[in-house]
């Protein structure tokens, strides 16, 4: 998996291309982290590039979220593609996660909060 | 040869191979006794036949001591573990040219020697180390195995198939049945997130939440099992950054129904005789991840022909050489071309499938699959 980093004004962007499993799964953690201690802590996690999450990858973004919401900020999800889509759909962590079908609309929301 | 060690507080690794390396080679070498506090315990003093010193340091030292005179002639040889100098032998008492060279190819020999027979026994160290573990795994399976059920139940109107495999000695998921005096069966099937130790140490602890809260609760009432566990364990896995997505149902045998509450779990797929097999959403997300759920208790017939199959994401999962998963699609056509079988040919066969298709690749996740089969009382 290949993880990107960018920023829009104090709104950090990861995005993930590849698989999103337990071997790259602590990269994520990682930069989530960073982003629960800033203020606003708010990120936004792109995986239109992934096409595989398993169940630790999941932990790490409730993790991630669970973090960030504590510290008034949150983890919004945005660009999910098949065959991912249905994994969020099936389990219920679309009911979990503002998901966001482009980065646009994800960091738009964003903006609304901050 | 004699060895006197009683004051030599060199670390145990370089004694034991200096003396090993002695005594296979019958060199005639020497520890001479008190060398060690002689030398202010910074190295321990070897003599041979020829009355040559060896200077055995258990540190690796890159520039003669003060209490070697910088005239002597010497030759300094490293120890080499693992590519780490941790010592340095260094020989003294040398005459002339020809013997310096001479004793110089058996001080780099002997030091060679030495270091291999540190490294040997730091080898059979972690080795044993590793055997240790690995048993203490085995048992740990063996355990996780006994929480698992022993035999599938007996009940009136449904035939059960029931196997769990994990992907490493020990793994996260988990199916357990609770029978009642009145003919109800509660079933519940799990997965916790991650594998390997990790995951099975809170499989062990969700499986015994939900079995006490089971009892408390009533029946037919699966949702308030989910809440209760829920609320047991949210902090817990909080703590610790992992959730379990579980399925748990009660079913009468005298109106062939279901009532179950899906807490995150998928795959969870019901086949109905006459119709095509169907992917059920779970209504509420896994254990851990919200502080309240949202489940509700939703009621399934499961009449004569029925197929309902409960598994975990390790089957659907599965991938072959090329990536590509085993997938929904893949899981509903095989039970709807094997809905005619019993449960356990369905199970058998699901197993088989996924043993196909994912040859030569190891298991990635824990596999477990329920499948529960409408039959005529």
């Amino acid at each position: 998996m290949q993880l990107q980093m960018s920023q829009i004004n104090t709104i950090t962007i990861l995005t993930l291309t590849g698989r999103f499993d337990a071997y790259s799964a602590p990269s994520v953690e990682t930069q989530l982290k960073h982003v629960s201690e800033q203020a606003p802590s708010y990120a936004i996690v792109d995986l239109s590039g992934v096409n595989f999450v398993d169940s630790t990858a999941l932990a790490t973004l409730v993790q991630g979220m669970k973090r960030c919401r504590q510290a008034n900020g949150d983890v919004y999800i945005c660009g999910v593609q098949q065959p991912v889509r249905i994994i969020f759909e099936l389990t219920r962590f679309d009911s979990v996660f503002r998901m966001f079908s482009t980065q646009a609309a994800a960091v738009e929301a964003c903006f609304l909060k901050v | 040869m004699s060895v006197r060690t009683d004051n030599v507080p060199l670390p145990r690794d370089i004694r034991n191979a200096l003396l090993t390396v002695m005594h296979v080679h019958r060199n005639g070498l020497e520890i001479i006794a008190d060398s060690w506090r002689l030398l202010g315990a910074k190295a321990v003093c070897v003599r041979d036949l020829d009355q040559h010193m060896l200077i055995c340091s258990p540190q690796s030292m890159s520039d003669a001591p003060e209490w070697l005179d910088d005239s002597t002639p010497k030759i300094w040889e490293h120890l080499l573990v693992e590519g780490q100098a941790v010592s340095t032998l260094v020989v003294l008492g040398l005459q002339g040219a020809y013997e310096q060279r001479r004793l110089g190819a058996s001080a780099a020999l002997i030091a060679h020697l030495i270091a291999l027979q540190i490294e040997m026994e730091q080898m059979t160290a972690e080795r044993i180390a590793q055997v240790k573990l690995k048993a203490e795994l085995d048992l740990t399976a063996s355990i996780q195995l006994q929480l698992l059920p022993q035999h599938t139940p007996l009940v009136a109107g449904l035939e059960m198939y029931a196997r769990s495999r994990p992907a490493t000695h020990v793994g996260g998921d988990f199916y357990t049945f609770i029978t009642h005096a009145t003919g109800h069966l509660v079933l519940a099937i799990g997965d916790v997130s991650g594998k390997g130790l990790p995951a099975a140490l809170l499989m062990a602890m969700t499986r015994t939440v939900l079995h006490g809260v089971a009892r408390f609760v009533p029946l037919l009432h699966p949702k308030a099992v989910i809440h209760r566990v829920n609320e047991d364990l949210y902090d817990d896995f909080t703590d610790v950054g992992m959730f379990a997505t579980v399925f748990v149902g009660c079913y009468d045998p005298s109106s062939q129904q279901l009532a179950y509450a899906n807490a995150g779990h998928s795959p969870i797929i019901f086949c109905p005789g006459g119709g095509s097999a169907q992917l059920l959403r779970a209504d509420g997300p896994a254990v851990g991840v919200l502080p309240t759920t949202h489940c509700e208790n939703i009621t399934l017939t499961i009449a004569v022909g029925d197929v309902l199959v409960l598994a975990t994401d390790g089957l659907s999962e599965a991938h072959n050489t090329d990536g590509e998963l085993f997938g929904y699609t893949r899981l509903c056509e095989l039970i709807e071309q094997m809905r005619g079988e019993s449960a356990q040919a369905i199970g058998e066969s699901l197993f088989e499938q996924i043993n196909r298709f994912s040859a030569e690749c190891d298991q990635y996740d824990d596999q477990t699959l329920i499948v529960m089969k409408g039959i005529a009382v």
